[in-house]
């Protein structure tokens, strides 16, 4: 019996690309793991706000942007849907919700907003219940929500940003 | 019949293909990585691409840029511009001064950040980081919406960016930019990078 040296090529190409793909896919999961972790250990939770600090260099995000201001909200729908309520700034403001592997699957700014405040619940992709508010299907059970603010201080910002609510809903909640 | 392959030398073939293909892998996920995304627009020293943060991203594209720039939004939102080299493709580096000149986008806000080579932003004394539609200086009297940026190790009059000695990029943040420039972003009059001399 003697080397399959054709097989041994065509089982390590194989081998090769299966691991390239799967550090490929996972890099950005295990990115926002990461940065879920880091937001989890400062906010006291999953589905607790932290209002961010002011960006510096200290700050080590990658192209992190020092010209807003920023609350983080790192969400776990595990437990059930959880409803988030801000009042809406009239400077410019932003809402974007990250899934697992990064994503940016939802995104919304304030002039889209008709209302004073700003209220949506964030489900699994299978929730199915009364819409008593507007619903946002989460391709993924955890992920980050990220809340952009661009105004000249702190002090404005935080008028809105501590008004920033999360809330679990529960079954009943839907009835 | 007894195999002319001892138990070794299969163990030593096989485990050589375990071997092999993991280094491969690793090294060519590192570098897949690690290389400059691929834009899908050039146009001048800026380059784009369309699918920055999109769930239509392919993975190699969704990890480069969880390497470079995780949790950036959707173009609908945010068009981001990079800009790494200047207009005879040398890197942008501190030791030379630069100078960027353009008229504020048919958009909500703009911003033009600079980074270091790791992507992260360049500690100074000054505390300046980037400038934006509010707080960048208008020179020009008579065309208001014009603007103009100096990138700069050495402390420069005007709007300065300090640069830091080594290498550097830059970021232009266009925000709710008018919608049917969006899928026609050639139109969009980008700003032009001039490089000084002295």
């Amino acid at each position: 019996m003697s080397f399959n040296y054709a097989a041994w090529l065509i089982v390590t190409s194989l081998l090769s690309f299966t691991l390239h793909y799967l550090i490929i896919v996972f890099i950005p999961q295990l990115k926002m793991a990461f940065i879920r972790r880091r937001v989890i250990k400062l906010s006291g939770g999953v589905n607790k706000v932290l209002i961010g600090p002011k960006v510096t260099p200290e700050v080590k995000l990658v192209r992190v942007n020092p010209d807003m201001f920023f609350s983080l909200i790192p969400y776990d729908l595990s437990r059930g849907p959880v409803l988030i309520s801000t009042p809406v700034p009239n400077f410019y403001f932003s809402l974007s919700i990250y899934g697992s592997n990064t994503d940016n699957f939802y995104v919304i700014n304030g002039t889209q907003v008709t209302k004073p405040n700003l209220d949506f619940i964030l489900t699994k992709l299978d929730f199915e219940g009364n819409n008593w508010a507007e619903i946002v299907k989460s391709p993924s059970n955890t992920g980050l929500i990220l809340l952009r603010y661009f105004v000249d201080n702190v002090e404005s910002c935080d008028v809105f940003r501590n008004q920033l609510r999360v809330s679990l809903l529960k079954q009943a909640d839907f009835a | 019949m007894i195999s002319s392959m001892s138990l070794t030398n299969i163990l030593v073939f096989w485990g050589s293909s375990v071997v092999i293909s993991t280094i491969v892998g690793l090294v060519s996920a590192w570098l897949i990585i690690n290389r400059d995304t691929q834009p899908t627009f050039r146009s001048g020293i800026w380059t784009h691409n369309a699918n920055v943060g999109s769930p239509t991203a392919n993975p190699w594209l969704r990890a480069r840029v969880a390497n470079e720039g995780i949790l950036g939004m959707v173009r609908r939102e945010a068009i981001y511009f990079v800009a790494t080299r200047d207009g005879e493709g040398n890197h942008l580096n501190g030791q030379n001064t630069y100078r960027l000149k353009g008229k504020d986008f048919d958009s909500r806000w703009w911003s033009v950040t600079v980074y270091n080579d790791a992507f992260f932003l360049i500690p100074n004394y000054q505390e300046r980081y980037s400038f934006n539609k509010s707080n960048v200086n208008r020179h020009n009297k008579e065309n208001l919406d014009e603007f103009s940026i100096i990138f700069a190790n050495q402390e420069k009059t005007g709007n300065w960016i300090p640069t830091g000695s080594g290498n550097f990029n830059i970021l232009l943040r266009i925000y709710n930019v008018r919608e049917d420039l969006l899928e026609a972003i050639e139109k969009i009059d980008l700003p032009v990078l001039e490089k000084e001399t002295f």
